[in-house]
């Protein structure tokens, strides 16, 4: 049993090394610096949105809103930037601002209504596309303000700044999974919904306040992906929120909630920021990397139930 | 009498731990063989080896002169060996007759015959004493009968061992008596019965030979007619106890503390006045379904309140949510504790902390050192008995997991603290070790409730005793005055 625990823990990173090592071999560009720095760069939304999503599943919740979350705030962005020709600044927090309130109206749903979490969020999904594409009139704002443009495609150093912002978002969500009382009242949501009510979580504002959150980083990550391609396109992010889904369950993060780690994710993000790079280097296909994708993903969600059904045998035992 | 099943140098281990030991058993037909040992003692891991659900690393199981290595669930059921878990594994949906023939549906053609079904059922179930419509939904059923169809279910194959793991543990008295007369029918048919429970009046009731297990060690087998309380109870700890089972302090019972008044509730309760004072503790007694756990759950801001007022110190408090309950100095230490009080996915750190987590956070960030020192401190105090206080609480025994949900409430340095079943499915040496925690606590200034359905227990621990009966308090009885007789006769209605 130790040895399996040893396994859990490390498993992601040795999937990591191993596929590193993989596209190492096959090719001859995929370990430069310059590739590297690029795949970081290719996961920077991914990564963001796998912080939020962290929080949610670890609730024992679910967000499939933040794929359409990142078009929503693409256009309304873009909107407030070109057609509004408002301050940048005013304008990305404004966005923010109403991304927020959209999370928190999920948030409010899911815990009013009793609704499952998977439901509401698939409702509010198509509500936050149907909104961008009639923001936008179906069609891509353009002549986003260069100032705007950098945070998607600017440097400090050699280091792109999406690639920052998702390091900093990483690890604030890690600080406070790890060290507030926040972070441990969301694992005991997930873990016992009822023991944490009774110990005196008040368990529907936390929860609102994950869904808040989430959308919170979906704004986030929707302007840090406008400004990487100068529009505000409201068909971006299409099905994202399964890549998202996927990352932080290939990072080990128990989709019945109680368990995991932002580490976790961010690895989870990064092994499928690798497997897209490399396939891509290797020059397979868009339909080859889905079915591979997929798998990788049944293959990390077999390993939970493996190390899980474990784990009910034990406390049986006990 | 002859022998049905027999183990021989039975060896479970887990990486680190030695779950079973060299155990050496044998079972007779038409007997009853009790189980005894503190939790942790192996009797789980013993039952699971017998009915294949876990496979042993050494040793030999015979039976009816077969010899296996191992056994599967499959050909354990195949060779009569029914088991009958704590939790039960019936469909809530289904009906009695249906959940009694689950898995082996007696069939017409493509279809279910469910007259047969039925019929069988029924005949079942008044074998046991008992008339009930069997097309009922098992959801409608109170637990008591649902473990009878339980129990109908494992006998409907024709059992030769049925293994009982703490049957008597949701039932009232007089289930058991009911239980009981079950187990002494299936004995009469040559049915061999292990038995396990924590309760020793019911193991000098009903069994015939008793063996006491420790740390996955047989430790000895005596006839139940040829032993006493005294000689299990020092083979279960490994040493011998004070048969003085309710240890007794000096202490001063002060002002009172909390006091509630006409309390009612939408589903159940009328009316109900208590007060408990500093410095004692309050026993709670009633039958199944009497509306204690509904009060003391109301008055915590569990669950909703239609009417009544709570007063803390003398003064008026809005409960509404636990929250409240917590502000206003009063825990409770649920009955379910998997399911209410500990977070089983979390560490002994992380749950004792849990509820006061917020005095020891600057600006929300958990000052690491404080929560750990909060920890050993209880760790100590409670005596938790855990390699390291980053052990999950899943992987602790039940006294120990009481414990940590004793440690949680403390650490919220509440003065009102509510027990409801503080000792259910803990082994022996643990209660006591409760119990003398309670007094302590008592001593200590607290003041406590106490829920318990165990007699002797509410007559040991308690200061006073309230009865209740559907919903309402019929009575109240001081330590002096209170005999089982009259709690009984007050919980029943009767005044």
């Amino acid at each position: 049993m130790k040895s399996k625990n040893i396994l859990k823990q490390f498993s992601t990173i040795i999937l990591l090394v191993i596929m590193v090592i993989f596209f190492a071999v096959m090719t001859d560009t995929f370990f430069a610096a310059k590739n590297m720095i690029n795949i970081l760069r290719q996961v920077a939304v991914l990564g963001i949105l796998s912080a939020g999503m962290t929080f949610v599943i670890i609730s024992g919740g679910m967000d499939l809103t933040v794929g359409s979350l990142l078009g929503l705030t693409g256009v309304v962005c873009a909107k407030f930037l070109v057609e509004y020709q408002m301050n940048s600044v005013v304008a990305i927090l404004l966005t923010l601002v109403i991304l927020t309130l959209f999370g928190t109206i999920t948030g409010l749903l899911i815990v009013k209504l009793h609704v499952a979490a998977i439901v509401i969020t698939l409702g509010m999904m198509t509500v936050a596309r149907g909104l961008a594409f009639i923001i936008s009139g179906g069609l891509p704002i353009y002549d986003i303000p260069e100032g705007v443009v950098t945070l998607g495609q600017g440097y400090v150093g050699a280091i792109p700044i999406p690639v920052i912002t998702m390091l900093v978002i990483v690890v604030i969500a890690a600080f406070i999974l790890n060290r507030t009382y926040y972070g441990r009242y969301v694992y005991a949501i997930g873990g016992n919904e009822e023991a944490a009510r009774l110990a005196g979580v008040a368990v529907d504002k936390i929860k609102v306040s994950l869904y808040s959150a989430s959308a919170f980083l979906a704004g986030i990550a929707g302007v840090t992906l406008m400004a990487r391609v100068s529009s505000g396109a409201p068909a971006s992010g299409t099905s994202m929120e399964m890549d998202v889904v996927t990352a932080v369950v290939i990072g080990g993060v128990s989709i019945n909630g109680g368990k995991g780690k932002i580490s976790g994710a961010f690895i989870g993000a990064l092994i499928i920021g690798v497997l897209s790079n490399g396939l891509t280097i290797m020059n397979i296909g868009e339909y080859y990397q889905q079915v591979v994708k997929g798998l990788v993903l049944i293959l990390a969600v077999a390993f939970d139930v493996f190390t899980n059904t474990d784990r009910i045998k034990k406390v049986k035992s006990a | 009498m002859e022998k049905i099943l027999e183990l021989k140098h039975i060896t479970k281990e887990y990486p680190g731990v030695k779950a079973l030991s060299d155990m050496d058993v044998t079972f007779y037909k038409g007997e009853v063989h009790a189980l005894m040992g503190e939790n942790g003692a192996g009797k789980s891991t013993l039952i699971k080896v017998i009915s294949g659900a876990i496979k042993p690393n050494a040793g030999e199981i015979i039976y009816e002169g077969k010899s296996y290595s191992e056994m599967n669930p499959i050909l354990s059921q195949k060779l009569g060996i029914g088991v009958i878990y704590q939790e039960f594994n019936l469909v809530p949906e289904l009906s009695i007759a249906e959940n009694i023939f689950l898995g082996n549906k007696l069939t017409k053609g493509l279809t279910i015959n469910r007259k047969l079904m039925n019929q069988k059922a029924r005949e079942i179930m008044e074998g046991f004493g008992i008339k009930i419509d069997v097309t009922k939904p098992v959801r409608s059923l109170t637990v008591a009968y649902q473990q009878l169809v339980e129990i109908a279910k494992t006998i409907s194959n024709d059992v030769k061992v049925l293994i009982m793991d703490e049957p008597s543990a949701p039932l009232t008295n007089r289930e058991i008596e009911a239980m009981f007369r079950i187990v002494e029918q299936l004995k009469k048919k040559g049915v061999a019965i292990i038995y396990i429970s924590h309760r020793m009046e019911e193991i000098f009731q009903i069994a015939d030979r008793v063996t006491i297990m420790r740390d996955g060690e047989y430790v000895g087998t005596r006839q139940t007619q040829e032993t006493g309380r005294a000689e299990l109870i020092s083979m279960m700890v490994g040493r011998t106890l004070d048969d003085q089972q309710y240890p007794t302090v000096d202490k001063e019972i002060g002002e009172t503390v909390l006091e509630v008044r006409n309390l009612s509730t939408p589903s159940l309760l009328k009316n109900v006045n208590l007060s408990v004072k500093k410095g004692e503790i309050l026993g709670l007694a009633g039958l199944v379904g009497a509306g204690r756990t509904e009060t003391v759950r109301a008055i915590y801001g569990a669950d909703p309140k239609s009417s009544g007022e709570v007063y803390v110190h003398g003064k008026k408090v809005e409960i509404k949510k636990p929250r409240d309950g917590i502000r206003d100095g009063i825990a409770l230490i649920p009955e379910d504790r998997k399911k209410h009080g500990v977070l089983l996915e979390m560490s002994i750190r992380d749950n004792i902390s849990f509820i006061s987590i917020r005095d020891i956070c600057k600006a929300a960030v958990v000052n690491r050192k404080a929560d750990r020192n909060l920890a050993q401190s209880y760790i100590d105090r409670l005596k938790i008995k855990t390699p390291s206080m980053e052990q999950l609480a899943k992987n602790l025994s039940g006294g120990n997991q009481q414990k940590v949900v004793l440690a949680k409430s403390m650490a919220s340095k509440s003065d009102i603290l509510i027990f409801d079943e503080p000792t259910r499915g803990i082994d022996v040496g643990a209660k006591q070790e409760i119990y003398m925690l309670m007094n302590q606590l008592a001593k200590e200034g607290m003041a406590i409730i106490m829920i318990s359905s165990e007699m002797p227990e509410l007559l040991g621990m308690s200061d006073r005793i309230l009865v209740m009966h559907e919903g309402e308090v019929t009575g109240e009885l001081s330590k002096e005055e209170a005999t089982q007789t009259k709690i009984l006769e007050l919980a029943s209605g009767k005044n």
